[in-house]
């Protein structure tokens, strides 16, 4: 093989490969950023001009939209404050009282991992009637902690997975008592993972729909749920608005993670 | 009145008991070594004293006062773990400023305090550093000035040198006696290395199956073992049994006259178990006074400063012999070879 050919297999193949494997899983996604700026009121791309109505019905109360984001959010920051809080609690016992219980109650709080959500949904609706919490703020947010919660103990666990449970007998044997051990030394040790279990638990809130489904009708609509029944109304070009404006926090995000955390964790070493 | 009393401490856990019934007194500016094989108890025995396990019965008393049920916050007792449990998140100096900064110190007097236990502990250079940062041997360094930080009554060592190679081990068994002088706390040191507990303790206390066997100065315990356990279990001495008759001890089918350190009330007549250390058997020469008797060579192996010979007498016992180097070099497995004592090395074994 010329020197040149060799070249181009080992330098250029892998690139051009990796970035068509990017293309692949990114284009699809930026396809909604046309659509939402056509000027007709059907999903299609701007062919006939460029208008900005969709975004503008995004901030139109009776849209229906911005109401129903303001719900998700809710829901969503509800959910995963209380998801967090129980879960770092029962990691926290499980990693302190190591034992045959723990690890029992470990599997039963996963098991929303396993359950299909489908099953999950069918379950719910009946148990939520007979306790009259369908299509209630409690009744959702309460099934997004359940839902959140395997993510948010995992997330925890694993920062705890790394800490040796003897730093609580060091920090009692030197005066502390347990708030002082819980805020001055198990705490900051599991930060990153309980963030990351926040974020996570927002996450699985902010966009389920399975379950939700099932348990609201009329009075709750969460985002996800105002996405679903317009669809399956009438394709509405809202709805590539909002998914655009939903990219472009992420993007935010993503470009702050990078750029403000990194800088942060480097002045803090 | 000791100053820790520990009075009949029991724990079992399920079946397992770890410690049965322990009696334990420690003077304040002591240092006690609990030392004893794997699973005797040690361990048990100084959580007890730390008050992170419940003994099931028993007392300890610190200066007279009842201390079994109080939490091991209010205890004031230093803990020094093998693992050195540092603080992951916490710089060294702010590892040892921990016990103070829970204790609401001042800020001027605890940046003086971190100071003086930084140059105690040798750790002066390193205060800005994260444990992970540390050799092991530093954070040894940080774990005993976090634990000395507040001015302990007693600091309790959980074989916290079983993770260092020799040489530093060496030096901090050294530090380790220096920092028990200098500060004058009282320190209870668990380990199962005899010669770390000869190098460094006032008293040793010698566990088996949760008990104390034997507690006693490093020579003593050394010269006079109270029991077959600890005869063997202190430096691989030989075990053997012999005949004694009045004045007379039949050992390998040699007789010699009785040794003086025997005491017929003490250690029995007839069949007796005595005990003899490797290091007091010579191998070839026969020194004056000394009774000599012939043995087959079963294994020699290098020990580094000399070689430990196996043989077996002619009655059939085994005997364990350190022997210079240069005697030892023409041994070979099945050789025959002529071995001797001093019958003043000969240790008696109480009747049992
Ligand atoms: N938490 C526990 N649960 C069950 N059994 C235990 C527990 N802790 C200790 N034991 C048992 O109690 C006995 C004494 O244990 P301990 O840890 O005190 O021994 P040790 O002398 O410190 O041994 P080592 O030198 O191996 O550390 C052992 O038989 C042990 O199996
Ligand atoms: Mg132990």
């Amino acid at each position: 093989m010329s020197p040149r050919l060799r070249r181009i297999g080992e330098r250029w193949l892998p690139w051009t490969l990796a970035w068509l494997l990017l293309a692949f899983l990114f284009v699809p996604v930026l396809v909604v950023v046309p659509v939402a700026l056509t000027a007709k009121d059907y999903l299609s791309l701007p062919t006939t001009g460029i208008s900005f109505q969709h975004f503008a019905s995004l901030a139109d109360w009776r849209a229906g939209w911005l109401p129903s984001i303001l719900t998700s959010l809710g829901i969503a920051l509800g959910s995963s404050i209380v998801a967090t809080g129980v879960s770092a609690a029962f990691a926290i016992g499980a990693w302190v009282y190591a034992g045959r219980w723990p690890s029992t109650l470990r599997i039963i709080l996963l098991s929303p991992l396993i359950v299909p959500p489908i099953i999950y949904a069918v379950g719910m609706v009946r148990l939520w009637s007979k306790l009259s919490l369908l299509d209630s703020w409690l009744g959702v947010t309460i099934v997004h902690v359940i839902l959140a919660m395997p993510l948010a103990v995992l997330a925890i666990g694993a920062s705890l997975s790394n800490l040796d449970p003897r730093l609580v007998q060091a920090a009692r044997s030197l005066g502390a008592r347990p708030p002082t051990v819980f805020g001055r030394v198990i705490l900051p040790n599991i930060l990153p993972g309980t963030i990351a279990g926040a974020i996570l638990a927002f996450i699985v809130s902010w966009d389920e729909i399975t379950v939700t489904l099932f348990i609201t009708s009329r009075r709750l609509v969460t985002l996800p749920r105002k996405i679903w029944t317009s669809i399956a109304d009438a394709v509405d070009p809202a709805l590539a608005a909002i998914a655009t404006v939903m990219l472009v926090i992420t993007i935010i995000c993503l470009l702050l993670r990078m750029t403000v955390w990194e800088r942060l964790a480097q002045r803090r070493s | 009145m000791a100053f820790l009393d520990i009075r009949t401490l029991r724990k079992a856990y399920g079946s397992a008991i770890a410690l049965d019934g322990v009696d334990l007194s420690i003077n304040e500016g002591e240092f006690v070594t609990l030392l004893g094989p794997s699973g005797s108890g040690k361990t048990t025995l100084l959580m007890s004293i730390a008050g992170f396990t419940r003994p099931d019965s028993g007392t300890i008393l610190l200066d007279g006062a009842d201390i079994t049920g109080v939490d091991p916050e209010d205890r004031n007792f230093g803990l020094v773990f093998q693992g050195y449990a540092l603080f992951p998140h916490l710089s060294v100096a702010n590892n040892i400023a921990f016990p103070l900064r829970v204790r609401k110190w001042d800020k001027a007097r605890i940046a003086a305090r971190v100071d003086e236990v930084m140059k105690l502990v040798g750790l002066d250079k390193l205060a800005a550093r994260k444990p992970r940062e540390l050799s092991g041997g530093q954070q040894q360094r940080v774990a005993i000035g976090r634990a000395l930080a507040f001015g302990p009554k007693i600091l309790l060592l959980d074989e916290p040198l079983s993770a260092l190679d020799r040489k530093l081990r060496d030096a901090m068994q050294r530090e380790l006696k220096r920092l028990h002088q200098e500060t004058g706390v009282t320190f209870v040191f668990v380990t199962h290395d005899q010669e770390e507990a000869y190098a460094m303790s006032d008293r040793i206390a010698v566990f088996q199956n949760g008990n104390i066997v034997q507690i006693g100065g490093p020579r003593e315990i050394y010269r006079a073992p109270a029991s077959r356990f600890v005869a063997g279990f202190l430096g691989g001495n030989n075990i053997l049994s012999a005949q004694a008759d009045g004045a007379q001890l039949d050992l390998f089918g040699i007789r010699m006259p009785m040794p003086a350190a025997y005491d017929r009330m003490r250690h029995g007549d007839g069949a007796i178990t005595v005990w003899v250390r490797p290091e007091d058997i010579t191998l070839g020469d026969v020194a004056p006074g000394a009774v000599s008797f012939s043995v087959t060579v079963a294994d020699v192996s290098f020990v580094g400063t000399s070689e430990r010979v196996t043989v077996i007498t002619t009655d059939g016992q085994e005997l364990s012999v350190l022997a210079p180097s240069a005697a030892a070099r023409e041994l070979t497995p099945g050789s025959t070879a002529t071995c001797a004592l001093l019958p003043s090395v000969i240790g008696f074994l109480a009747r049992e």
